[in-house]
């Protein structure tokens, strides 16, 4: 039986339940949807999650998974990974030494051409054990269109996003630590002059564009869903201060 | 699949069949619409497609009749698409079709034959042959023992007790007045049953119905829900700081403000699960629904009451309301997790 459903976070057609042990600890993920648009998303995030589940050698997730579709219905089986997931409302250079274990564990795992692009980076997608990266999870935008190092940017960019809509100020120490991020992400992957214009902008131009040529809905994307004015000004302090 | 031979398999009664609908013994009319409401959209159904009629007549219903969250709870139930299920009081189908999306043979009974002409022009859209639709009364038609894996009760059990047509949001009859009130609260017609019986009967007759292993899936408010205390409508009558009140005076001030008794009666965790129990499910989970059964944001298990977050329960169009919401969830079932007020029951209930 599934305990607990959570809803409120799905971004889509798909419900997203937890079964519990005995103790009442989180064994198993479950993800049902009973639509044909949330059967195709499930696919192809099975698809992703096999994927990266193979480059991390994780074999219990390949041993336990079942995945079910029958037109409409779709519904599988994960285990569910412990552990705690990244705090984007945290100012940037709080947040700098996980996400340089992100930016490695990146490196390893997304390193060859036939990688997909995660399409939700975000922090609250990444399961930390202390300041090591546990597990990714949340792969329903994953696709092979965007920009390799679309991700990364991301990453960086919404956590300054955030602090800047709960009222953080975004500290010269965050600028420093962007500036210090984004050149070791340069040095690894081929950024477009585009990012440099306004990296909020960017990603919300790629997320834009993922949108048209999928079909696929990815409004809630904070790029999308934040009012211009905000992601400008949060581009104008990068700018300023942030970009090498 | 042969219809008619596997339905004699579920169904006691004979029934008719007429434009992809099994007739049975006739009930109340229950619905959100009127019945010229009703008649005006059913007439260009075939000609635009359910969905294309819905959005021109009644834009306002699509999100319940077709947003994926309504299935957050049913989501919890273990579906086989060799399962039987019967969705007992299936109205437009807002659960019946997402059911038969999983393969099972579905049933899906109605008392109001409106929302089934909605539901049979869906069926047909979706080529749906595993699902059969039969308008009939609940109270009255003949299940066979033992030929059901799921039950489904969806906001229905409540309504089970009702005695008068129910034009969703006009509560109100002819106002009787004080002397008139007390009167017909002493002098009950003769027959007359407590809802609690009826209710009772109504579950004995759904408990034969299901497998010896079978589940009887029911969602229904909690009348404690903590927003009735803060003054939030009794959804069944429309009337405020009610639902938490004794029987008795519950009917006194529903005579007198709407000119009936009050039937609809929903229970605490303890009076649920003695209902059930008193109607022979022995095995019962309760799953609590938030911010209630019909688009659960989040449902939890009690041992699973540590992944309440408030912003399951922020919904409201008002920013203040958005924010009180947030805040007494977040004392209420975040700090103290007192599930004894969560605003709904999703119930898993069992004979063995
Ligand atoms: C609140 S609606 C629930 C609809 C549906 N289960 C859902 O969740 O969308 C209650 C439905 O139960 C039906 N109903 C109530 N009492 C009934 C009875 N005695 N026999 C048949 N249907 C009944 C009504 O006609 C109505 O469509």
């Amino acid at each position: 039986m599934i305990n607990i459903i959570r809803n409120y976070l799905h971004k889509s057609q798909c419900q997203t339940g937890i079964a519990l042990t005995e103790e009442g600890r989180p064994r198993t993920v479950v993800r049902t949807t009973f639509s044909r648009e949330g059967a195709d998303i499930l696919r192809a995030e099975m698809e992703y999650l096999r994927w990266y589940a193979r480059q991390v050698a994780d074999e219990t997730f390949l041993n336990d998974m079942q995945v079910h579709v029958r037109d409409c219905y779709g519904k599988c089986q994960f285990p569910y990974h412990e552990g705690e997931t990244g705090d984007y409302y945290r100012p940037l250079h709080l947040n700098a030494g996980k996400i340089a274990a992100v930016v490695r564990h990146y490196g390893k795992i997304f390193a060859d051409d036939e990688a997909p692009v995660h399409g939700d980076f975000s922090l609250g997608n990444i399961i930390f054990k202390g300041d090591d990266v546990s597990w990714i999870i949340d792969w329903e935008n994953a696709n092979r269109c965007m920009p390799r190092c679309y991700d990364l940017i991301y990453l960086i960019t919404e956590n300054c996003l955030f602090c800047r809509l709960t009222g953080t100020r975004i500290a010269d120490e965050d600028t420093a630590a962007y500036r210090r991020l984004y050149r070791e992400i340069s040095d690894k992957y081929e950024i477009p002059a585009q990012v440099a214009d306004g990296p909020g902008q960017w990603c919300s131009d790629v997320v834009r564009r993922y949108m048209e040529k999928t079909g696929i809905d990815h409004s809630k994307c904070p790029f999308i869903a934040v009012e211009g004015k905000i992601i400008r000004e949060v581009d104008e302090i990068l700018k300023r201060n942030g970009l090498p | 699949m042969n219809t008619q031979t596997s339905l004699t398999d579920m169904i006691a009664d004979s029934l008719e069949l007429r434009d992809g609908i099994w007739y049975g013994e006739k009930g109340l009319y229950w619905s959100n619409l009127s019945r010229e409401d009703n008649q005006s959209y059913i007439r260009e159904l075939p000609q635009l497609g359910a969905k294309a009629t819905l959005r021109k007549y009644f834009p306002q219903h699509e999100e319940v009749i077709f947003s994926p969250k309504r299935m957050g709870g049913v989501a919890t139930l273990d579906l086989r698409p060799e399962d039987r299920i019967l969705d007992a009081g299936c109205m437009w189908g807002a659960l019946t079709v997402p059911l038969a999306y999983t393969g099972a043979q579905v049933v899906g009974i109605d008392q109001t034959e409106e929302s089934l002409k909605f539901l049979a022009q869906r069926k047909a859209e979706e080529g749906l042959e595993n699902l059969t639709l039969i308008n009939a009364d609940l109270k009255k038609i003949a299940l066979r023992a033992g030929s059901f894996d799921k039950i489904v009760l969806n906001g229905v059990l409540e309504w089970i007790p009702e005695v008068e047509n129910v034009e969703v949001n006009q509560f109100t009859t002819r106002r009787p007045g004080l002397w008139e009130s007390l009167r017909r609260l002493r002098q009950r017609p003769p027959g007359h049953q407590s809802p609690r019986e009826e209710q009772v009967r109504f579950l004995k007759k759904i408990a034969g119905a299901l497998k010896d292993d079978g589940v009887l899936y029911l969602a229904i408010e909690n009348r404690y829900d903590i927003y009735y205390f803060l003054g939030q409508k009794e959804p069944h009558c429309g009337i405020r700081f009610f639902s938490f009140l004794p029987h008795g005076l519950q009917n006194l001030v529903s005579l007198l403000l709407r000119g009936r008794e009050f039937r609809n009666w929903t229970y605490s965790e303890g009076g649920l699960r003695s209902l059930l129990r008193d109607a022979g499910f022995t095995n019962v989970d309760v799953l609590y629904g938030f911010p209630g059964y019909h688009f659960p944001e989040l449902v939890l298990q009690k041992e699973g009451m540590r992944f309440f977050r408030s912003a399951a329960m922020a919904q409201s169009p008002s920013r203040i309301k958005k924010a009180v919401k947030k805040i007494v969830s977040h004392t209420v079932f975040g700090i103290f997790k007192a599930r004894a007020l969560a605003p709904a029951f999703i119930v898993h209930a069992r004979k063995i």
